[in-house]
């Protein structure tokens, strides 16, 4: 029998998913900043990061001063048509499917999870649950609020709607990261 | 689109699909790998309990309609959106035009929506000078070729990528090359500046959720993601059958239609919106959230006893997906605007009878659909139901009206059928078969050589050899179905034969007639009825404890359908149970009630693949029976690609659609071919008669046997 953690992993992964274990922050950053050094283009490089909590957000900010990438945290929305790399955190993952939960009301975390090419997302191995029903509770609480946006992730942006064959990036991130985060 | 003015011009249109080489390849290609996928996806799961909880869910919505949409207004009005009830598709339409004025919205985007695509909501909107982007990336392509979609999740299946290609490079003025991946590149950079400049989007919404007033979006590429999110309006569109009670029934609804559409446990993206969001482009002018909630005739037909059913659709496509009808002729031919079987019933619930009534009838009733939906719809039913409705509007045709009279007068048409061997003569081959059969309904049916109509019926060779059982081990009435009655009389002698070595005591009611689904496929629902209670009659004296009959659709049909057809004869109800109870198919009654094993058969290894007739597999769920007892006869059983297929035949919808007919056939007899099988068993005279006729067009060597002449050559004589 495969743990929910494997599960999610096994299945994230299927729906093309790139998932890697991480311990912290150092950790967090360094991949980041490889993937982005890695798909880097010409011109400066643009990170979103919206809504870190403080100390990594401190961390990147830092990092992206070292190596000339533009930090942006608020109004995405003037990038949404140039924007590199993401990095957010989400409130649940689903064993089940492989998804990643993130409720986002705010515009700028959800466009941060929109408009980039490589969008990377930090997920609590404690914040996996084996089906969706098991949030329905949690589900209903965040429709409560007034507003909300709520969204399920499995994987990069893809269609099949030319001869159905399947192609990556047609409206969302090229590519799907999720750091699994030492939690436990 | 449906243009055809009637059945003539409609043929000519599908044969414009026959012909078209991409599509055929395209949707063969699809139909297998569709099945694969979906069957990967519900692997874990029992999917039988799934679709009964879906019914459940939907069938809840059905039953409180104006209750959950009244929960939905109040919960959604209290978190700031609008929401509006549009009676009609026109209303629905006027307010969005409404809306647009108001916010002074001068460019639309849309995510895909059937319900926008049900109310042409594009054209009205261009109409009024608004400038509508689709950004689905197939609903784009068919945007820009002004077309509607031929999937309702693939909506551009039917184009290559040649021709996305030159539509492309005629957008961007770039000589484009027909890279898909490099195609796909286009699109999300045209499209992504249109997001960012729309003023208003424009979504549907895959369920409405009556508690808090939140909508649900399924999506794969996430364009329905920035439609929601980049313009300052929002407005979704949905149809009342999209409300549900509660967050959890809407998940179970995501996890069956993600698996049922496309084979995927989940899609990409599921979003979920509650209330007003953030919208920092709002500045001025704040941001608005509108729900357009259509009617459209759903109301009515979530109160009609038989048609509630149709909110139990979640539109999946699955229907089209299964479709042997679909798989020749691609979505342009198998609907309006909806799609598939489903399209079928609602072209004519919303968009009128002139729609309908030439496709309604390109049903061949192999249940495909029925066995596929996430929601468990009688889809064959409502088609036929459907056709029924537009010939009591618009008059029944002549040669069907007749077809039902005679019907009615079993020893008429009895007499007839003897007759019909003489007046065959002049056409007739040395072989059995004949080049026209002389019936109004057989015109064009080059495809297949016909048999003829036998010299003497089963009905009259019975009496001389019905065999003394001394010590019987079961009684069984004999229900022959006209084919086997009068054309195939040598298939119900080997069975008599078989039976009687295992001690079946068999009588054969005189009285029975036509089983009478030929005419329910016609629509005729009247004759239908009489038929029906003439054969209740016929079996009501015979002692017997099964009914069998050699015929699957014969057995389908007098097991599921007399109890719908006799519902309101209240006298009948108990005889209809007792008379359905007692009816099965010939190989469960060798399979389970005779248990005929090894040792009662001296096999021969003979190569043989079996055809599964859709009234056998799906009609009565009968899966394996007729393949183990190929092996227990001692026969070398080789299984055929697409064993479950339908072979064409659909009674009298070969006739009507010679064409379609012969394509299904085909499809078949090259899956069969393929096998290296000497012989072909089946279980249905229907399936025999298209499946011998084609191969020996094809001068195919493989003989086309019913499994009990198999089984009866088989059998080890006692002594």
């Amino acid at each position: 029998m495969l743990t929910e953690i494997e599960r999610f992993i096994d299945k994230a992964e299927k729906a093309g998913a790139v998932i890697t274990e991480t311990k912290g922050d150092e950790q967090i950053i360094a991949y980041l900043f490889a993937l982005a050094e890695k798909h880097k283009k010409s011109g400066t490089v643009r990170l979103a990061a919206p809504a870190l909590p403080k100390g990594l957000y401190r961390k990147v900010s830092a990092e992206c001063g070292i190596k000339s990438f533009a930090f942006i945290d608020n109004d995405i929305r003037r990038y949404s048509a140039n924007l590199d790399i993401s990095l957010t955190c989400c409130d649940y993952g689903i064993a089940e499917t492989g998804t990643i939960v993130l409720n986002c009301p705010s515009e700028d975390l959800r466009l941060a999870t929109m408009v980039c090419d490589y969008h990377v997302c930090i997920l609590g191995k404690s914040q996996i649950v084996a089906n969706a029903g098991v949030i329905d509770s949690e589900m209903t609480e965040f429709f409560g609020g007034g507003s909300d946006y709520t969204a399920f992730i499995t994987g990069p942006s893809r269609t099949a709607d030319i001869e159905r064959v399947l192609t990556i990036g047609v409206h969302g991130p090229l590519e799907l990261h999720v750091l699994l985060l030492e939690d436990v | 689109m449906q243009k055809a003015k009637n059945l003539k011009q409609y043929r000519k249109e599908c044969q414009q699909s026959l012909d078209n080489e991409f599509l055929r390849s395209a949707l063969d290609k699809f139909a297998v790998a569709y099945r694969e996928s979906r069957a990967n996806a519900f692997a874990e799961y029992d999917v039988q309990q799934i679709v009964e909880e879906i019914a459940e869910i939907k069938d809840n919505t059905s039953a409180n309609l104006t209750r959950l949409y009244e929960q939905f207004k109040v919960a959604a009005e209290a978190n700031g959106v609008k929401v509006h009830y549009a009676v009609d598709a026109d209303e629905a339409n006027r307010i969005i035009v409404d809306i647009a004025r108001k916010t002074e919205s001068k460019s639309v985007v849309k995510s895909k929506s059937m319900t926008a695509e049900e109310t042409l909501l594009n054209h009205v909107l261009e109409a009024e000078g608004l400038e509508v982007t689709e950004t689905d990336l197939g609903e784009y392509i068919i945007q820009l070729r002004n077309e509607g979609p031929s999937h309702m999740v693939l909506p551009a299946i039917h184009l290559s990528r040649t021709q996305v290609k030159d539509l492309f490079s005629d957008v961007t003025g770039e000589k484009l090359d027909d890279n898909i991946a490099e195609l796909v590149k286009v699109a999300r950079k045209e499209l992504r500046q249109k997001f960012i400049d729309a003023d208003m989007g424009v979504t549907g919404a895959n369920f409405a959720i009556a508690e808090s007033g939140t909508i649900g979006l399924v999506t794969n590429e996430g364009n329905a993601r920035l439609v929601t999110t980049l313009p300052r309006v929002h407005v979704a569109i949905m149809g009342l059958d999209k409300l549900v009670a509660t967050v959890s029934d809407a998940q179970k609804i995501v996890s069956v239609l993600t698996k049922n559409a496309t084979g995927q446990a989940i899609t990409s993206y599921v979003t979920w919106i509650t209330g007003i969001n953030e919208n920092k482009l709002a500045g001025t002018k704040p941001r608005e959230v509108h729900f357009v909630v259509l009617d459209n005739g759903r109301k009515e037909m979530a109160e009609d006893p038989m048609f509630s059913q149709i909110f139990r659709c979640v539109r999946c496509g699955a229907c089209a997906n299964v479709c042997p009808v679909y798989r020749m002729v691609g979505g342009h031919k198998m609907g309006h605007i909806y799609i598939g079987a489903i399209g079928l019933i609602l072209t004519y619930f919303f968009h009128g009878t002139d729609k309908a009534k030439n496709l309604v009838q390109n049903c061949i009733n192999c249940e495909a659909c029925k066995d596929i939906c996430a929601g468990a719809i009688d889809l064959p039913r409502l088609i036929k139901t459907v056709h029924t409705r537009i010939l009591d509007e618009d008059g029944h045709p002549l040669p069907f009206t007749l077809l039902s009279k005679l019907l009615k007068n079993r020893k008429l048409f009895h007499s007839l059928l003897r007759s019909a061997k003489w007046a065959q003569k002049p056409m007739q081959d040395s072989d059995g078969y004949v080049r026209h059969l002389p019936m109004i309904f057989f015109k064009e049916h080059d495809f297949k050589a016909l048999p003829t109509v036998a010299e003497k019926s089963f009905r009259d060779i019975f009496p001389a050899i019905n065999p003394y059982i001394e010590k019987p081990k079961v009684r069984v009435g004999l229900f022959s179905g006209c084919v086997q009655d009068f054309v195939y009389p040598e298939q119900m002698i080997a069975a008599v034969e078989l039976f009687a070595e295992h001690d079946v005591a068999m009588s054969f009611p005189e009285m029975q007639s036509c089983c009478g689904l030929p005419v329910q496929m016609m629509g005729e629902m009247k004759a239908a009825r009489d038929v029906a209670l003439q054969n209740i009659l016929a079996f009501e004296k015979a002692d017997v404890d099964y009914i069998v009959t050699l015929c699957a659709s014969c057995a389908s049909h007098l097991k599921h359908n007399y109890p719908h057809l006799l519902k309101d004869e209240v006298n009948f109800v108990e005889k209809v149970a007792a008379f359905g109870k007692k009816v099965i198919d010939l190989s469960s009654f060798v399979h389970d009630v005779l248990k005929l094993d090894e040792n009662d058969f001296e096999g021969d290894g003979k190569k043989t693949a079996f055809h599964s007739p859709c009234h056998l597999c799906r009609g009565l769920g009968v899966k394996d029976s007729a393949q183990n007892l190929i092996k227990t006869a001692g026969m070398e059983y080789v299984k055929a690609q697409e064993e479950e297929s339908c072979c064409g035949f659909g009674g009298t919808y070969s006739a009507k659609f010679p064409e379609l007919s012969g394509q299904i056939l085909k499809m078949k007899l090259d899956n069969i071919e393929t096998t290296g099988a000497e012989q072909l068993l089946t279980d249905c005279p229907g399936c025999i008669m298209q499946l011998r006729g084609g191969l020996k067009k094809r001068d195919s060597r493989i003989e086309v046997q019913h499994t009990v002449e198999a089984l009866a050559a088989r059998s080890k004589k006692k002594v």
